[in-house]
Order: structure tokens, then sequence, then C-alpha cells
């Protein structure tokens, strides 16, 4: 090797001040744009007060993540309601940042305890015009509007504790990739339709279904690669030809099932490559034999049930 | 074996797999598999050796993970936990690892974005970045301005003008 790797190089410098010129603002708009939007939203805005070639660079932020600490600056007793001094200071800088910055979104990510309904029904359409690619929401119970089953830029949804009815026809989604739903609040049949809506979905996770015991659910789509599930259900079908990876914890009266609806569950998997479970499931699968539906499969999990 | 020679001609052997984090030299032994000399024109020979420290770091760590994960394959579903505790140690570790290897100057840290940008490594990319931002963060305008030398080309009157036009953010 003409040039030691191992070789330690004296540059373990504490940040200093640079002297002389000002790299940062020379960087490329790309990566000051990468830069501002690891910054908590008013932080990356007020960059605009920095000099004449900091003052529109926000502008372009093609991320948006609002979050109660980043956006609420003073906190009352009555914070609860959907018109709470907190809500209207959130409000503010949700409409401000969509209102000022130009061009595509490509993420938009908002978590709050706030009952922010109102407000999010209103950037729901505007995300959707502005071809929102990646959009993550973590609101208590608030219920997903129909405009955005209509959006066609989407690739990559996350939902934490929403409600959501999905409608009849879903004339949007194809370029779905990733969807997420934690502890959300969805009927299976909705899912299922959902989920055989998206024809580019590859990575589907469902945690935390605690809803409907008695139910089954059955997921069909040819192009999901990985699924995460963590819930209960009765029976959890995979009509998944071309699924790699499975990660199922699965809770519900499965012990008395007969090992016919098992192989059911399983007949589909050929080209399974990864299968983690948990013990519960694991043991059922134990005692019906139905590891030789699991031949092609290249590496076997066990987790600890989670309680 | 690949050699990649930096702006200021200095020779580094690295594998292939070490190369390969980068995206665009990932790209160009893609479209022809016989190059084994790669001249990088925009990285010199201090960034490069720290850059591929980075690559090579992160490249051994993976090779580590799928090694445990085809040992636990052939020994049997008896060990089979075990993996997934490795694999949190081992992303503790390498994060800990990054968070050390970024610990340098800002001179060295500009040219790491460079490089991260013109090399396309999406992770040491995102590691400088935020890098980057964690400096600015939690910093007044003036204390951004004397850290980074940014001259204030504002007249009083602008500076006030643009607080006005966005007072929610300021408040």
């Amino acid at each position: 090797m003409p040039y030691s790797l191992v070789l330690r190089r004296s540059r373990r410098k504490k940040v200093a001040p640079v002297i002389g010129g000002d790299p940062l603002s020379d960087l490329p708009p790309l990566i000051k744009e990468k830069i501002l939007v690891r910054l908590p939203v008013k932080e990356a805005v007020r960059t605009c007060l920095l000099s004449r070639s900091w003052k529109e660079a926000w502008i372009s932020m093609p991320e948006i993540v609002l979050r109660d600490e980043h956006c609420v600056s003073v906190w009352t007793d009555h914070w609860k309601g959907t018109n709470s001094l907190e809500v209207r200071q959130f409000k503010q800088v949700g409409d401000k940042v969509l209102a000022c910055t130009k061009g595509a979104i490509m993420k938009f990510d908002i978590a709050s305890g706030l009952d922010l309904s109102k407000p999010m029904d209103k950037w729901i359409p505007i995300l959707v015009r502005r071809k929102i690619e990646h959009l993550v929401i973590a609101l208590d119970w608030y219920g997903i509007p129909s405009t955005f089953f209509s959006c066609h830029s989407l690739k990559h949804v996350s939902l934490h504790k929403c409600h959501v009815e999905v409608p009849n026809s879903i004339n949007g989604l194809e370029k779905l990739e990733t969807l997420d739903l934690n502890c959300c609040e969805i009927s299976m049949k909705d899912i299922e339709r959902w989920v055989v809506s998206c024809p580019s979905l590859r990575n589907l996770t469902l945690d935390s279904f605690v809803l409907n015991p008695d139910s089954n659910l059955k997921i069909q789509s040819c192009s999901l690669r990985i699924i995460r599930f963590w819930g209960c259900v009765r029976k959890l079908k995979l009509e998944t030809p071309n699924l790699e990876t499975a990660c199922i914890t699965k809770f519900g009266p499965s012990n008395n099932v007969q090992r016919g609806s098992f192989v059911e569950e399983f007949k589909f998997l050929h080209g399974l490559e990864r299968l983690e479970m948990n013990h519960a499931y694991m043991r059922v699968c134990m005692k019906f034999k139905l590891f030789i539906f699991f031949s092609p499969c290249k590496c076997l999990g066990i987790s600890y049930d989670r309680f | 074996m690949i050699t990649l020679t930096s702006s200021d001609g200095v020779q580094f052997d690295v594998r292939e797999a070490v190369a390969k984090e980068s995206q665009i030299i990932r790209d160009m032994i893609q479209d022809d598999c016989v190059i084994t000399n790669i001249p990088l024109a925009n990285v010199n020979h201090k960034i490069l050796s720290i850059v591929l420290e980075y690559c090579q770091m992160h490249v051994d760590k993976t090779e580590m993970e799928v090694n445990a994960s085809k040992h636990q394959t052939t020994t049997g579903e008896g060990s089979s936990s075990v993996p997934v505790a490795l694999k949190v140690s081992s992303n503790k570790n390498l994060n800990d690892w990054d968070k050390e290897f970024i610990n340098v100057d800002l001179d060295t840290l500009y040219d790491l974005i460079l490089a991260a940008n013109y090399l396309n490594i999406s992770g040491l990319l995102n590691l400088t970045t935020q890098a980057a931002a964690d400096i600015i963060k939690g910093k007044t305008t003036e204390e951004i301005r004397a850290t980074f030398n940014i001259k204030n080309d504002f007249t009083p009157e602008e500076e006030a003008a643009i607080r006005k036009e966005n007072p929610w953010a300021f408040e």
C-alpha cells in the first residue's frame, strides 16, 4: 500500500473559528439545503439574516420537519383545544413555511401532541399539489382526508396514531413503495384494499394492531419484498410470491388453529430469504412442522416476545 | 484492488468494496469492469485518506455483520437471537466511531462535505452535513457569523426589514 490508511493524522482538533474566507457560504446550494433541513425549522429560517448569500437559502429547502418544541414558543395550560394559543403558533409556522418555500417538497414530517387536524386538512392538498414524496404524520387520532389517496407522487408514507378510512376506489398512490402504519385505527378490510391498490409497494410495516383478534388479514401483493407485522389477528395470510423478508410478531388465539390453516398462511412464500418471528408463533410452526415451507430461507431468527 | 489517485498525485490502493462506497466509483466500475486506476481530480490526499478511513470502517462493519448472520444460519436456531444483539451493539459502536471521526476542524469539515458530495457517499454526506448543522444549532445569528467567519453585508435597515418579514421565526 503506497500510503498507509492506518496512520493517524493530526487532524483531531476541536472546532475552532476559521481564519479568513467564508467557506460555509460558498458551499453549493444543494449542500446548504442539506444542512438547513437538519436544523429546527425556525433556526433554518433565521439563517436568512446571516448575509445576502443566505437570505433566500432556506426558501428552497426540500424537506419540512415540524415539531412542537420548534414551533411553539409559549405553552399555556389550555393547549388541548383546537384553537389554543399553541395550535395557533404551530399553525402559523406551518402556514408560513409552506407559503414561503418554493418548488417541490420532497419530505414533510410532522409530529405533535396538539390537535392540528384543521391546519393539517389544509396542508395535505398543498403537499399533494407540491408533489410530496415522503410523508410522515404522527398526530393523535388525526383522520387522514381522502385527498391523500389521490396523491400521485408519494413514495414513502409513515402514519402514527392516525385514523384511516380508505376510500372505495384509490386513484393515486401508484408510486408508493414504503407504507408504515403504526398504532393506526384502520380496519383489516381497509388495509387489504390499500395494499392491493399499490402496484409499487415493496416495504410494508404494520405495527401494533391489536384492534380485532378475531379477524383475518390477507396481504396480496406481487411487488412486496419486506413485511414487518406486530399485532393481533387470527390469521395472517400472505399472498406475496416475491416476499424476501418477513418479521412477524403475532398474537392471538392461534394455538387452537388447525394445521391446514397455517399451511395456507405460508404456501405463497417461495422466495423468502429471511424470517424472524416471536416465540409463541414459532412454537406453533414447530408443532405443525411448518418449516418445510421455509426451505429456501437463508436466515431464520426468533425474537423474544414483546409486551 | 483498485488504485485511487488524489488531486495531488498520491496513490491509495484499496479493496474494491471500499472504493465502491462511493456511488460515482461504483458507477465507473460497473460501466467498465477492467478499470483499476481512478484519478480523483477534486480530492487531495489529506481528505482522501480521511474519506477512505470512513469507507474502510463502514465496509468492515457491514462485512462483520454478514459473517455473523452466516454463522448464525449454520449453527442453527439455538444461537439465533445473538446476531440481533450483535447488530445493535455494532450499530452503537459505529455511531460512536462516526461521532469521534467527525470531530474535526471546520476547514476539514468543509473539505469532507465537498468530497462526500463529489464522490457521492451518502452516509458520509449525511454525517458531515449533520455535523455542520449541529455546530449552527442553538447559536444566535451573531454567534453563527463569528463561528463561520460570515461577513454581515446587510445595512441595519435591511436587517430590520428581514426581521419584519418573518417575525414568527424570531420569536
